[in-house]
């Protein structure tokens, strides 16, 4: 369910710097389900950045500015990702994007949906060149 | 009032989703096509922030509904209950607390009826009779495909409303227990998504023509399907089940409010799968005091990634409202 929308190709991917090393990278997605959740119901992430592909436990999650584990959000009731909402994930990729040139990106994300019997990951792909959608590394 | 025509603001979720129409963009898009009833999903939408709106949320809600001339129909709830996902589902108590949560929030937004999923058992929904009551807003379930009019489930629901004479408890039936077929977008979806075209209209066919579920699965198996094509064929994936609308003839007096499921509406705002005339001339029969809110749901067939197309959903909903109209006799 809105898989064709939850990367938005014009939202720049920031690399993200601590103390001068590139650390990894945040990406902005949007819920693929028809309404907002609990953090308890997002129950599984992965990306892959070109041919590196990373895991939920590898990756944090990003609401509203508030850094989540994935482990920790199992039980997480009282904050919500809403419907339409740009959360992000934060993927440890060593050096960030490369300057120059498209890097392939597929995020995917699974919402634990109660009442269905199909549960799996819904997955999104873009190529992003940060050269050219303005995606300036900060 | 006899039948009110009402838009579940769930029709323009794609709307929503992608920053083209904010809260009051649906609800105004709603009342250009002269519906007086709104249908909310406060999960999808939130007045304010969810399930706790702030007071000058709630005063700015009822204001909206003042200014567009519309009034709350139904509140559309979740309970979500398989939540933390270590193998248990929420007890009884714990399913009870969250419809409390989803009543005491509607009872503040001004909504008469709550829509509980059919999945949820309605010994929860007779726990909270009290509650309801309480609060004034009545429980209706959700009669959704692949629940069929016919099945000791509704039986039950009904054993239970009579058990304890209640009001607070009732019905909602889904206009898609009434389809006949999927439409041409949902087929094309399913090819997309990697059936092969012979698979996916076979099953479409098939359940067009009314032909039993294990037919279909036979001639899959002897065409050498995959087990996934076999699989949808089996199950509620988008496949309709018809149910003969004089079927609810004795059921109306459980009946609240009804959801006007629809799919693909054409130029001559005729629904393509679903048999409108059938049932709104069975409503007329009985007499039906209530509301049916529009519920669009084609924008999703159009949602895979690589799909180059995408649904107009105001104008979809339109054509929709303008069936009702018509059928309606207004």
């Amino acid at each position: 369910m809105f898989e064709k929308f939850m990367l938005d190709p014009s939202d720049p991917i920031e690399n993200v710097v601590r103390n001068g090393v590139i650390e990894g990278i945040k990406i902005k997605v949007r819920i693929p389900y028809y309404r907002g959740v609990m953090l308890a119901l997002v129950q599984d992430a992965e990306v892959t950045v070109g041919d590196k592909v990373f895991s939920r436990d590898q990756m944090t999650f990003w609401v509203r500015g508030q850094e989540y584990h994935f482990e920790d959000m199992k039980t997480i009731t009282s904050v919500r990702w809403e419907f339409g909402e740009k959360a992000e994930l934060f993927v440890p990729l060593i050096n960030g994007l490369p300057e120059y040139g498209p890097t392939s990106i597929r995020v995917g994300i699974q919402i634990l949906v109660s009442y269905s019997p199909f549960n799996r990951m819904s997955y999104a792909h873009m190529n992003y060149d940060r050269s050219a959608s303005g995606g300036v590394c900060r | 009032m006899a039948i009110g025509r009402s838009v579940s603001l769930y029709s323009y979720q794609q709307a929503y989703y992608l920053g083209q129409l904010d809260l009051e963009g649906c609800v105004a898009a709603a009342a250009a096509t002269g519906a007086k009833g709104i249908e909310l999903i406060p999960e999808q939408m939130p007045v304010g922030r969810f399930p706790n709106p702030w007071k000058q949320d709630v005063e700015w809600w009822k204001d909206l509904m003042a200014k567009y001339g519309t009034t709350p129909t139904c509140m559309d709830t979740f309970i979500d209950f398989r939540l933390f996902n270590r193998g248990r589902y929420l007890t009884l108590q714990e399913q009870v607390a969250f419809l409390e949560r989803d009543l005491r929030l509607a009872a503040e937004l001004g909504f008469p009826v709550i829509r509980v999923l059919c999945k949820i058992h309605f010994d929860v929904l007779e726990a909270a009779l009290p509650i309801a009551e309480y609060y004034g807003v009545k429980m209706g379930t959700e009669i959704h495909p692949p629940v069929m009019i016919d099945s000791p489930y509704i039986d039950g629901f009904v054993d239970m409303i009579e058990r304890n004479h209640t009001q607070w408890a009732a019905l909602i039936p889904d206009f898609g227990i009434f389809a006949r077929c999927s439409c041409k977008a949902a087929v094309e979806q399913q090819i997309r998504g990697g059936f092969s075209p012979e698979a996916a209209w076979l099953i479409h066919d098939q359940v067009e023509a009314g032909r039993p579920t294990e037919e279909t699965v036979q001639k899959l198996i002897a065409m050498g399907a995959a087990p996934n094509e076999v699989a949808a064929a089996r199950s509620m994936g988008g496949l309709p089940t018809y149910n003969d609308p004089a079927k609810l003839l004795p059921l109306m007096d459980y009946v609240c409010h009804f959801h006007g499921k629809c799919y693909e509406l054409d130029e001559d705002c005729n629904e393509t799968t679903i048999d409108y005339p059938g049932v709104i001339s069975t409503l007329k029969q009985a007499d039906w005091d209530g509301w049916i809110s529009t519920e669009y749901e084609g924008q999703r067939l159009f949602h895979d990634e690589g799909c180059p197309d995408l649904a107009d959903e105001v104008e979809q909903v339109r054509r929709h409202q303008m069936l009702l109209k018509r059928l309606i006799g207004e």
